[in-house]
């Protein structure tokens, strides 16, 4: 038996100074989603309506999602934004009802990563079907997902209905600003940015797209450095988590999945993994597509967290309709094999015709993440 | 010291990867003696195959498995790793043939009447030699000793060359069919080389794994 390896003192207090940071970049987060609020206020509630008039329409807002998302390469920073316009007070709120179709986009324009680290087996035959196959079950997921909820939801309201009521069992009734500690000790954060770039004379636009940048750009920083860090926190349990849920399905290979994900904070970090896997072909497509689920469940969480910066408990609202999205997404299509097997059926198909002619993999990605999105918003956008 | 299992990133992983490799060497020795003992006594190998046949479907479950998590740690933990990773597949193969050879040794057992009194003496000087040998590779293997490795690759050598000596023995001077006797002994010296090609790992680099210090080594 091999003696068993500790870690070294070095390395402990490392990790212990790596999740001090980790700490710190979540406060740097919830700070940028306060200074988005701040932006759209500083724009004005007339602005800011008429931003969002253009995407009344669900589909071009669902397009706007899709594009947003493949534009910044994460969900977690399109979610979060959304979440923080939600979650405002006063006029300059995005609305629910336009806000949903946009979070069911970034859902589906998240995926793209994966399909582009697939890509990078284009010349390998084989692993290159299987990779590719294991990048497009999670897109197809997705996409069946929003062409069977988005229409019941514009008929019915469902997520919305209970997300709301969810959210105001939990945060109080969305008429009152829910007071907690974190959004003060978040406001303690932001304020001083606001502050001081008034005092350079910002105001109104200026000040508001000055805020945009600054509220993105500490986003994507405090986003890429969370899961830079948390990956290197937990690599040795992602490790473990990975090699366990191998030749396995299933109920572990979502939780797995959720768990990593939440650990990494994003989604593309977990599924990224698993193309290489499938591309090696220690591990098929069937037990890897569970795992793509759970990622999908798990990064609703930075949504979660992004309300706890917003003043109204709209963003709590529009964050859960996110996790119910996804959650009953996979409750009522995983349980049933043949639904299960639909996108699994889709992806190797779609694999063997790109394996056979790369051109179907370049017109598969601009077709669905660019192009279709693309006309989708400038007919309905015009339209409206 | 050549000490590129520490390139292995996690604690966890160094153990759980160790231990699966330790496992098959441990494996490999307990179907090498198996087959050994019976050839050297002039048994029944059918009493043992089962025996032998289960551990090596063990080893070769063991392999697969470690290959499955070094795929997972490098995608892991990225190309840093990439070197640890080829030597660990390369001494797995190492840890799976013994097992092969433990099998070849005992369907030579089907030609056990070919085999002297005085070739079953060999046989079995030679087999607890190799067996020693497997023992200690596993142990100076797993406490990464550069100086006992190169001593071991020495003595590994020099028994190599004494398996090497007894088959040209029987070539050269035998009258009768000895081809049984020297496919023995060269199983036997086989099981020594893939000791040494493990034990290579604690002392020499990637590029020169299997390969002794003073330029010998693995000439097969």
């Amino acid at each position: 038996m091999a003696a068993k390896t500790e870690s070294p003192p070095s390395s402990r207090g490392t990790n212990a100074l790596r999740a001090a940071f980790v700490l710190l970049l979540v406060y740097g987060f919830l700070i940028s989603i306060r200074l988005m609020g701040g932006a759209f206020k500083a724009m004005g509630s007339e602005a800011a309506q008429g931003l969002y008039e253009g995407i009344s329409n669900p589909f071009a807002g669902l397009a706007v999602g899709i594009l947003a998302t493949v534009l910044v390469q994460s969900s977690s920073t399109s979610t979060s934004t959304i979440v923080s316009l939600v979650g405002q007070t006063g006029g300059t709120a995005l609305p629910l009802k336009t806000a949903i179709p946009m979070i069911m986009g970034a859902n589906i324009g998240t995926t793209i990563t994966n399909t582009i680290v697939s890509m990078g087996h284009i010349r390998q035959g084989g692993a290159f079907r299987r990779a590719f196959a294991a990048a497009t079950v999670h897109d197809f997921f997705n996409l069946i997902l929003v062409a069977v909820m988005l229409p019941i939801e514009i008929a019915t309201g469902f997520l919305e209905k209970t997300a709301t009521t969810l959210s105001t069992s939990l945060a109080g009734d969305s008429s009152v600003k829910f007071a907690n500690p974190v959004k003060d000790a978040v406001k303690a954060g932001s304020k001083p940015i606001i502050t001081m770039l008034e005092g350079l004379g910002l105001e109104g636009g200026a000040l508001s797209l000055v805020l945009i940048a600054v509220a993105l750009g500490m986003m994507a920083v405090c986003l890429v450095q969370i899961t830079k860090n948390m990956r290197a926190l937990i690599s040795g349990k992602l490790e473990q988590a990975m090699n366990r849920v191998l030749g396995r399905s299933g109920l572990l290979g979502i939780l797995v999945g959720t768990i990593l994900t939440i650990s990494v904070q994003s989604s593309s970090i977990t599924t990224s993994l698993l193309v290489p896997m499938c591309a090696a072909g220690i591990l098929s497509l069937k037990n890897a597509f569970p795992i793509m689920l759970g990622a999908n469940i798990g990064t609703t969480v930075t949504g979660l967290l992004a309300s706890l910066a917003t003043d109204k408990p709209g963003g709590l609202t529009i964050a859960l309709v996110h996790t119910l999205f996804n959650l009953i997404g996979v409750l009522v299509i995983y349980p049933i094999p043949v639904l299960r097997n639909i996108p699994i059926r889709l992806a190797r198909s779609l694999a063997i015709r790109a394996q056979r002619n790369p051109l179907w993999v370049g017109a598969y990605v601009l077709g669905v993440f660019v192009i279709s999105p693309l006309i989708g918003y400038l007919l309905l956008r015009t339209t409206s | 010291m050549f000490d590129w299992i520490q390139n292995l990133r996690d604690p966890e992983s160094q153990d759980r990867l160790m231990t699966r490799f330790q496992e098959m060497l441990s494996d490999g020795r307990h179907a090498f003696d198996a087959a050994v003992t019976i050839l050297a006594s002039g048994g029944d190998p059918a009493s043992v195959r089962e025996e032998v046949f289960k551990t090596d479907k063990r080893i070769n479950e063991n392999e697969q498995a470690l290959r499955r998590e070094l795929v997972v740690h490098g995608i892991v933990h990225g190309t840093s790793v990439f070197p640890v990773l080829l030597v660990m597949m390369s001494l797995a193969k190492d840890a799976e043939r013994i097992g092969d050879y433990a099998k070849n040794l005992l369907d030579l057992g089907r030609h056990r009447t070919s085999l002297s009194d005085d070739d079953h003496k060999v046989v079995a000087e030679l087999g607890q030699e190799a067996s020693r040998l497997l023992q200690e590779a596993a142990s100076i293997f797993r406490d990464k000793d550069e100086e006992a490795a190169r001593a071991f690759l020495e003595k590994e050598e020099a028994f190599r060359r004494a398996c090497e000596t007894r088959i040209d023995a029987w070539i050269e001077t035998s009258d009768r069919n000895c081809s049984a006797a020297c496919l023995c002994a060269r199983f036997i010296k086989r099981v020594a080389g893939h000791a040494g090609n493990v034990v290579s790992s604690v002392c020499m680099p990637l590029d020169k794994l299997d390969f002794h210090p003073n330029g010998g080594g693995d000439e097969d």
